[in-house]
């Protein structure tokens, strides 16, 4: 039996084998990452607030961060049996406040994406597809059958933006 | 702003409005009783058990990690005693408005529940700001930031009809959401929300938050705590929590940061606090315990 579970912020959830959905609902400024790893199907999404952790309050909610989420959800999914060699990434969110000719001080959501790139370079990890920035909250979800990841504009239509499972297709990174 | 829309349209609003629920009774003398130094908890307790489900969801609130109290309170009379008339009357302000806020908004593509955790996040960030800036009345800055986008139960219906339209507008003139709305419709949802809060007899300050919360400078009044609001629910919406098809399509006002004297470093501090305080809070879409007296 598979389970249908939702991704809150700072949250990091892990699942293995098909028949697995994970889905971050809402995301603003917020980055949702999807990893996979096609062969042994371990899953997982973390749904990051902000880029960059402060060193007196590490440990409580790694996935919070872009610095700490990353580190954090490889090592869940390791213990899963993932290997960090397979893992595929998607990311999807990153919104900003609409541009209005002023330039907004709040740019959290772009400063987010460039954590979340620059953590997975780091980790070694391939990143497949990106839907980041604009102005419109996405939901995103991660199909663990295949990798496949949906997203969905809210008020908006449904896209697929990538299938991390999908071996042939896994050599362009559209980074 | 110019108002392009018919009077038909806002007579069909007022109409609306009108329909609205009230404030229940109960919670219209706790606010009274609250303010009245001759009150003693024992009778503010007996008011709100007159109301079974508001009571329930009242001590349900009372006793979630929110309000970090040291033990579990199981009567209301010793909810008042320990956390004070002004938080005991925001409780029964959020568990009376939470049917109304907790509804689908479809016209903005909120489903049921969503506008009431936007709502919550902005109560919630907008007491820290207004903690951080030492605003003599933090409680107020809770229940303003709760009720900020009422007027969004009611026009509902007609940005529903006009969604399209209005996102159009704010793309092709590059103006907020919000001014789009005025627009498009001839209103739009923070004026719908003051005329709300005009209705339900709620004091003057908490209209003009209202009222004017997606543009402080402009309030006659110039309070402080418009500003406080403005930056909570700017940054709930930036955040995503309980965001709808108008995303993040709204701006914050040229100023606001240093009329607070916000500096980025505060800006994620504040984030990190509001998402940390919403895991605190209860779930009042749970099925509400049965509670006595």
């Amino acid at each position: 039996m598979g389970v249908n579970l939702t991704v809150g912020m700072g949250e990091i959830q892990v699942v293995r084998g098909a028949g697995n959905v994970l889905t971050a609902l809402g995301l603003g400024s917020c980055v949702g990452v999807c990893l996979y790893d096609p062969l042994t199907r371990v899953a997982g999404m973390v749904h990051v607030v902000l880029p960059k952790s402060q060193a007196s309050k590490t440990g409580e909610l790694p996935g919070k961060f872009a610095d700490t989420a990353i580190p954090a959800i490889v090592q869940r999914m390791v213990e899963q049996g993932a290997s960090v060699s397979r893992l595929k990434a998607a990311i999807a969110g990153g919104a900003q406040l609409f541009q209005f000719g002023v330039s907004s001080s709040l740019d959290v959501g772009a400063r987010n994406a460039e954590a979340v790139i620059i953590a997975l370079r780091e980790a070694g990890i391939p990143l497949q597809a990106k839907d980041v920035g604009g102005s419109a909250g996405r939901t995103l979800r991660l199909i663990s059958d295949n990798g496949l990841i949906v997203v969905r504009t809210i008020g908006g239509a449904e896209r697929e933006l990538a299938v991390l499972g999908n071996i042939l297709a896994s050599s362009g990174v559209a980074a | 702003m110019s108002a392009t829309g018919t009077p038909e349209k806002l007579q069909q609003l007022v109409q609306t409005i009108r329909d609205l629920p009230a404030l229940p009774e109960v919670v219209v003398r706790v606010m009274r009783m609250t303010e009245d130094p001759r009150s003693d908890a024992q009778s503010i307790a007996k008011v709100i058990a007159t109301d079974q489900a508001m009571a329930a969801r009242v001590l349900k609130l009372a006793n979630s990690a929110f309000y970090g109290l040291p033990r579990r309170v199981s009567t209301l009379s010793e909810a008042v005693v320990i956390l004070g008339f002004r938080t005991i009357k925001n409780l029964a302000i959020a568990a009376s408005t939470f049917e109304l806020l907790n509804r689908e908004i479809a016209g903005y593509w909120l489903q049921r529940g969503e506008l009431w955790r936007h709502s919550l996040a902005c109560a919630i960030g907008a007491q820290l700001i207004a903690r951080k800036v030492r605003l003599p009345v933090v409680e107020e800055a809770f229940v303003a930031g709760l009720l900020h986008d009422i007027g969004k139960v009611a026009i509902n219906l007609f940005v529903r009809e006009q969604f399209d339209q209005i996102m159009e507008r704010a793309q092709q003139d590059r103006i907020p959401f919000v001014e789009a709305e005025q627009a498009v419709l001839g209103f739009n949802h923070a004026m719908a929300g003051g005329l709300i809060a005009e209705k339900w007899n709620l004091p003057p300050s908490l209209v003009s938050v209202i009222k004017y919360h997606h543009q402080p400078s402009s309030a006659p009044d110039k309070d402080l705590m418009i500003s406080v609001v403005h930056l909570a629910d700017i940054l709930s919406i930036t955040m995503g929590i309980g965001i709808g098809g108008d995303g993040l399509y709204y701006a914050l006002e040229e100023g606001t940061l240093a009329t607070l004297a916000f500096e980025q470093a505060d800006i994620d501090e504040l984030c990190e606090q509001i998402v940390d305080q919403m895991a605190r809070v209860v779930n009042l879409q749970e099925q509400p315990e049965v509670v006595l007296r």
